[in-house]
């Protein structure tokens, strides 16, 4: 059963009174149980997340009165429940592992890697290619080398790559979803 | 609770779910009340996926992989761009143009390390200045300064070396304690044969080494305990030959304690009336401890 509006706004004024910081810890609640919900062999891991928020605002107008401690950590104690029930009802399905992808199956995200590269900042881009040049053991080699070069820990080079890589990866994946929506065959109407 | 270990390796084991559930329920907690932590969760997540398609798993790691890395749409996206990064890479990236990269990130930093220096001219030149200075007249003042001392190294080579010489001066401070002996002959250069050893056990508070001489030729030796790589421990100087039913021996005593687990070489020196010492021969042993502290 979906949120009402009033309880929605009751369980965002329970995290934070100010507005935007409320919204913003409510998306970083939601994010972390995704995580762990993946991590628990649930595969509909959002949708679970969305159950446990909504298990949760529907007290939030108690729990403001009565609860004393970290909100994140009574989401959590939901999150745990929400699990048990959820591997109670079903058996796992082993999921079929990806097969190894054909060059047809890449194609789309090549495209799209190549069109996300050249929006980046050269220096990025290069950076990010240059951090996944080389494989296994060479990968390391390069990376010390790089992090020696641009005087950076690993700790640091990584993040950085990381942070680039995010940006990739949001913009592939809006660039996929407009080749998909291009795509889309329109009605003919006669 | 503490979270004990490398950050990274104890995140690759939750996402592959080779933790128990008192670690999961820690590593869980502190990912929806950090976000730092969360982030830094996010990048062993990646970190995974790449090890994953590049190969840098062990075959145990990629099974778990395979059995337990739920993959959501984001995960699979994730996954499926770290493939095409790869292909992407080799086909788009080979070393020459990362050589070409690492060329021009050096060459970035040295046009601004000299275009620095040519803003402020006056303050480089003085900073120049003290730094040649500096290595000119610096080890001098360095000596002037530093009174002199002693290593805590040297220090406590020193108190074993006076220990050991009033022991092997005084051999009544051993007596009534338990002693183990060992009569070692010198290694010549072909000799090959199992190295002597000496077990000690927690009641044994001396070694004696019973040091045979080829020849008795001088009247003072002086030994030297080595590893077997080389590296000096201690010396014992004044030792005074001693017969041994019919040999001529050196006696040399060391406290069990100076002794752990492990080879050792005494170099055996003579010392002749000018006082330069003459190599006499080297002696090999083994020390076995079955007394639980070294």
């Amino acid at each position: 059963m979906a949120l009402t509006k009033e309880e929605f706004d009751e369980l965002l004024d329970w995290l934070d009174p100010n507005p935007g910081r409320a919204a913003d810890r409510y998306e970083a609640i939601r994010q972390s149980l995704i995580t762990v919900f993946l991590n628990r062999q649930c595969e509909e891991a959002e949708d679970l997340a969305d159950e446990t928020i909504n298990r949760v605002a529907r007290r939030a107008k108690d729990l403001k009165t009565n609860y004393i401690g970290k909100p994140e950590l009574y989401f959590y104690g939901v999150a745990k429940n929400v699990t048990h029930e959820y591997h109670r009802k079903r058996s796992r399905v082993i999921q079929p592992l990806l097969p190894p992808p054909s060059r047809e199956d890449l194609e789309p995200y090549l495209s799209c890697l190549d069109e996300c590269l050249a929006k980046l900042p050269h220096e990025n881009s290069e950076l990010i290619l240059a951090y996944y040049q080389n494989q296994k053991k060479a990968k390391i080699a390069s990376h010390r080398e790089i992090g020696l070069r641009l005087r950076l820990k690993a700790g640091a080079l990584r993040a950085r790559v990381f942070r680039i890589r995010a940006r990739l990866e949001k913009c592939i994946v809006e660039c996929l979803e407009r080749s998909i929506d291009s795509n889309d065959i329109k009605p003919f109407i006669i | 609770m503490i979270w004990k270990g490398d950050e990274e390796v104890n995140m690759r084991r939750y996402l592959l779910g080779d933790v128990d559930e008192q670690r999961r329920e820690q590593l869980e907690e502190r990912v929806l009340c950090d976000r730092a932590f969360a982030e830094r969760l996010s990048i062993a997540q990646d970190h995974l996926i790449d090890d994953y398609i590049f190969g840098g798993l062990s075959e145990a790691e990629r099974q778990s992989f395979e059995k337990n890395f739920v993959l959501n749409e984001e995960r699979r996206n994730k996954l499926r761009i770290a493939q095409a990064l790869e292909v992407y890479v080799t086909k788009e990236f080979p070393p020459q143009r990362a050589a070409n990269y690492y060329t021009q990130v050096a060459s970035d930093l040295w046009r601004t390390a000299v275009s620095f220096i040519q803003r402020h001219r006056v303050w480089a030149t003085l900073a120049f200045a003290m730094i040649l200075l500096a290595v000119l007249l610096g080890p001098g003042v360095v000596r002037w300064l530093m009174p002199r001392t002693i290593s805590p190294l040297d220090a406590q080579r020193a108190r074993i070396e006076h220990e050991l010489a009033d022991l092997n001066r005084d051999p009544s401070r051993a007596v009534n304690n338990a002693t183990i002996d060992l009569a070692l002959q010198p290694m010549l250069l072909r000799e090959g044969g199992e190295t002597k050893r000496a077990v000690i056990t927690s009641d044994i508070h001396f070694v004696r080494l019973k040091l045979e001489l080829p020849q008795a030729k001088y009247d003072r030796y002086r030994s030297v305990v080595k590893t077997v790589e080389g590296v000096e421990l201690f010396a014992v100087s004044d030792l005074k030959p001693e017969a041994d039913t019919g040999v001529r021996i050196i006696l040399l005593r060391i406290p069990s304690d100076f002794l752990p687990n492990g080879d050792y070489q005494i170099e055996l020196q003579g010392i002749p009336g000018d006082g330069q010492a003459v190599p006499v021969g080297h002696y090999n042993f083994r020390i076995v401890r079955n007394d639980f502290t070294h």
